[in-house]
């Protein structure tokens, strides 16, 4: 009866979107769209509200945080949850991505047999 | 009877007595010469007394007589010359029995039989003034009214006399004087030049001509600019003779050609006699401080040019902590002109507070220590403070100065260099590698993501072999990936960027952390990881949870990855004093003895028998030192019989009397 869940995976690098398309579709058992950036992100989100944003944060046109901001000012995290997926582990640049507005960070590079299983323990949905 | 105060008052000037004093001690030659002008005075006029008497301001005194003794003296009262002195007039008395004035006269009866004529005119000194009478006197009454012209050609005749004798003495001593005054100034090593407000020279000594370029000696009066050659020395005396005597004494130093043509500098003090009459200037010859002041000058613009030339800041300060010197590069580093450091309070005004802005006594700055205690300090770290209030990191070097005489300290050098520059440069290379890094994290996650889905078959079955070989891509790919975090990691320790996020936490728990952490690992390998440290108690210590974590982790991957598979690992901890003692043990392979000394330089691993590297990146003992000390803590390598033992000491947090 429920359908699966989708997934906007938000990245500028075609070998990632991917490899995470595969990972949370054949791994996952997710339905995935795919943005190259920022404002591609937000008008397939005007077009169809995903359920989780997964989120790189550097990027051209709009990068991760201001795609967050954007998003935030239509959606609260309730309606739409925001995940980012960062290259930058350094703590304080994780301290700055924990403070916005966002439901969690993961790192790259990712496992992507266990990517899908950390975005719902991430977000608290029922393993499938 | 006919002396007036005021006559008498005349007979009191002291010239008039200055004269009669020295007419007095005249000589016996000329004494003798004034004898025969009364002689032949009395002889003229046929008279039994003449005389010369001198009228000093109580007593006639005979100068030379006929009839009068030479020597005698009469009170005033009782002398008729008095009368022709005080009014500076003849008098003429042809019978002093028939004249009511001096009928009664004292000194008319002091002669017995009483004196019946006299005849007396005045007799001046060389300057003019009245000092005696030539007096004739005789005991008839006679009319010599018609000859008073030839006494009085007698009176001048003996001024004549004292006026040649007067000014004789006055030539000689004139002579005796310059002679004196010439071999004083020929015998003092200065130039000495006397000349009168026309220019007109009136004593020169030799030097002074010698140095004014003369090469003969200057004729008396000669006019001085005619003489002196064009010049400095001209020059100022034309202006000196334009503009007058100087009100006070001018000294100045002026570049004179000397006789034998060669430059000269003179030191001139020109000055003029009371009477403003005559300049007196001396000149005094320089050389010799002047070549002392240009050596100087050139030595310490040599010196001055080396320290100009060092891109390090650097300045000297006295034992008050003065600046007397400071180059260019001082000035740059503190932001203010080099010359308004001069003399100012480096202390006090630019390291005056430290860097959490308490202040800085002076007492304590490694300055004020190297001038109280002698000593030197080198590569200190201090901040200073700006012109503009911004704080500026040194390294900081301080040596003490002594005197070369005795000993004493004097003051201090200090060199100081601009490390911020050197800090901005780690900050750009660290961020260089932060970028590299993350630009290596992408491709990486492509790689290893791809490999993944392989392995894990997630885009259909691989064969055995085909795994065997993405696993080795995938393992490596691991690697890669851990070489990268442990760079990024060294570029931030260097940079001494790292931020430790310091917590209260228990030693148990962290221990914990670290092996839960690694278990999976652990199994994977075949080890198995023991641990004597409980994790709820044990010390609470006060550091960054996920550092120490790391450094934990770090030890017990590097200890399993040395382990036979079977063998076991052991952390274990002890309190010693005021620090906590972890140790991670395994029982493989061991450090070999000329490994100890390198395994914490960066990029240096232990190989295993077989020479594989085990998949190491050689920087994680590097990291864990740095991160021991970060903490104040260390790490080091322990002895053990079998296999290996690291240890992780780390302080404990001091007591603040709190449960």
């Amino acid at each position: 009866v429920n359908a699966a869940k989708q997934v906007l995976f938000v990245d500028d690098d075609a070998s990632i979107r991917l490899i995470a398309s595969l990972a949370l579709e054949r791994v996952g058992g997710f339905r995935v769209a795919l943005a190259r950036h920022g404002r591609e992100a937000l008008e397939m989100v005007a077009k169809g509200r995903p359920d989780v944003v997964l989120l790189d944060v550097m990027m051209p046109f709009l990068d991760g945080p201001a795609t967050l901001a954007a998003l935030r000012r239509r959606y609260s995290a309730d309606h739409l949850p925001v995940v980012f997926l960062t290259a930058a582990l350094q703590s304080e640049q994780l301290a700055q991505l924990h403070r916005l507005d966002a439901q969690g960070v993961l790192g790259k590079p990712f496992d992507p047999m266990r990517l899908a299983a950390d975005l719902r323990l991430l977000l608290g949905w029922e393993p499938t | 009877v006919i002396l007036t105060d005021a006559a008498l008052n005349r007979l009191h000037e002291p010239e008039r007595l200055a004269w009669i004093a020295t007419l007095q001690g005249a000589a016996g030659r000329e004494r003798g010469r004034i004898a025969d002008i009364i002689r032949t005075t009395a002889r003229l006029f046929d008279l039994p007394i003449a005389s010369l008497n001198l009228i000093d301001a109580t007593h006639q005194l005979t100068f030379a007589g006929i009839g009068v003794e030479d020597g005698a003296t009469e009170e005033l009262s009782r002398s008729l010359c008095a009368q022709v002195v005080a009014h500076n007039a003849p008098l003429l008395v042809s019978d002093t029995l028939n004249d009511p004035r001096l009928t009664l006269h004292p000194a008319v009866h002091s002669f017995s039989p009483p004196i019946r004529c006299y005849y007396g005119v005045p007799v001046h000194a060389p300057n003019g003034t009245a000092i005696g009478t030539l007096a004739v006197a005789g005991f008839q009454p006679r009319d010599l009214t018609g000859e008073i012209a030839q006494l009085q050609s007698f009176a001048a005749w003996i001024e004549s006399e004292w006026a040649r004798d007067h000014y004789a003495q006055r030539m000689e001593a004139e002579r005796a004087l310059a002679e004196r005054f010439a071999a004083i100034t020929s015998s003092i090593a200065d130039g000495v030049l006397v000349f009168d407000r026309e220019g007109r020279m009136v004593h020169a000594n030799r030097l002074a001509e010698h140095q004014m370029g003369l090469c003969a000696p200057l004729p008396p009066a000669a006019d001085l600019l005619e003489v002196i050659p064009p010049g400095p020395a001209r020059n100022n005396l034309a202006w000196l003779i334009r503009h007058g005597p100087p009100r006070v004494p001018i000294r100045r130093d002026v570049i004179l050609r000397n006789a034998h043509g060669r430059e000269t500098p003179i030191e001139v003090t020109l000055s003029c006699t009371d009477d403003e009459a005559w300049f007196v200037a001396i000149g005094h010859d320089v050389s010799e401080r002047v070549q002392h002041e240009r050596t100087l000058a050139a030595l310490s613009q040599r010196f001055e040019s080396i320290l100009e030339a060092a891109a390090d800041a650097i300045v000297r300060v006295n034992r008050k902590g003065l600046v007397e010197y400071a180059n260019s590069a001082m000035g740059t580093l503190l932001g203010v002109p080099r010359a308004s450091l001069l003399g100012i309070n480096l202390h006090a005004a630019h390291h005056h507070h430290r860097p959490d802005n308490a202040p800085y006594p002076w007492s304590e700055c490694p300055t004020h220590r190297a001038i109280r205690e002698a000593t030197a300090a080198r590569e200190l770290e201090e901040v200073y403070w700006r012109a503009d209030g911004t704080p500026i990191t040194v390294a900081y070097s301080v040596t003490p100065v002594t005197d070369p005489a005795d000993g004493s300290i004097t003051g201090a050098v200090m060199v100081m260099r601009d490390i911020e520059a050197r800090r901005r440069l780690e900050r750009l290379k660290a961020a260089f590698i932060a970028n590299v890094s993350h630009e290596l994290r992408t491709p990486l996650t492509a790689i290893k993501g791809s490999l993944a889905l392989l392995l894990g078959d997630a885009v259909g079955a691989v064969s055995e072999e085909q795994r065997s070989l993405l696993d080795i891509a995938h393992n490596s790919s691991d690697r890669l990936v851990r070489l990268v975090n442990d760079l990024l990691d060294l570029g931030r320790l260097d940079a001494a960027r790292l931020i430790l996020h310091k917590r209260r936490i228990g030693l148990g728990q962290l221990a914990k952390t670290a092996i839960d952490g690694i278990a999976a690992h652990a199994q994977e390998a075949k080890i198995r990881i023991e641990t004597t440290v409980h994790p709820e108690v044990g010390p609470q210590l006060e550091v960054d949870a996920d550092r120490i974590v790391q450094i934990l982790t770090n030890l017990l991957a590097n200890a399993i990855r040395f382990s036979p598979p079977g063998s076991r690992v052991r952390v274990s901890s002890r309190v010693q004093q005021r620090e906590v003692r972890i140790s991670v043990r395994d029982w493989g392979d061991g450090i070999s003895p000329e490994a100890r000394d390198t395994i914490f330089d960066r990029f240096v691993q232990a190989a295993s028998e077989d020479g594989r590297t085990l998949g190491g990146t050689g920087l994680g003992l590097a990291i864990s030192r740095e991160l021991a000390h970060a903490h104040g803590g260390r790490l080091g390598l322990g002895n053990v019989r079998y296999g290996s033992i690291f240890h992780l000491w780390l302080p404990l947090p001091v007591a603040r009397g709190e449960p």
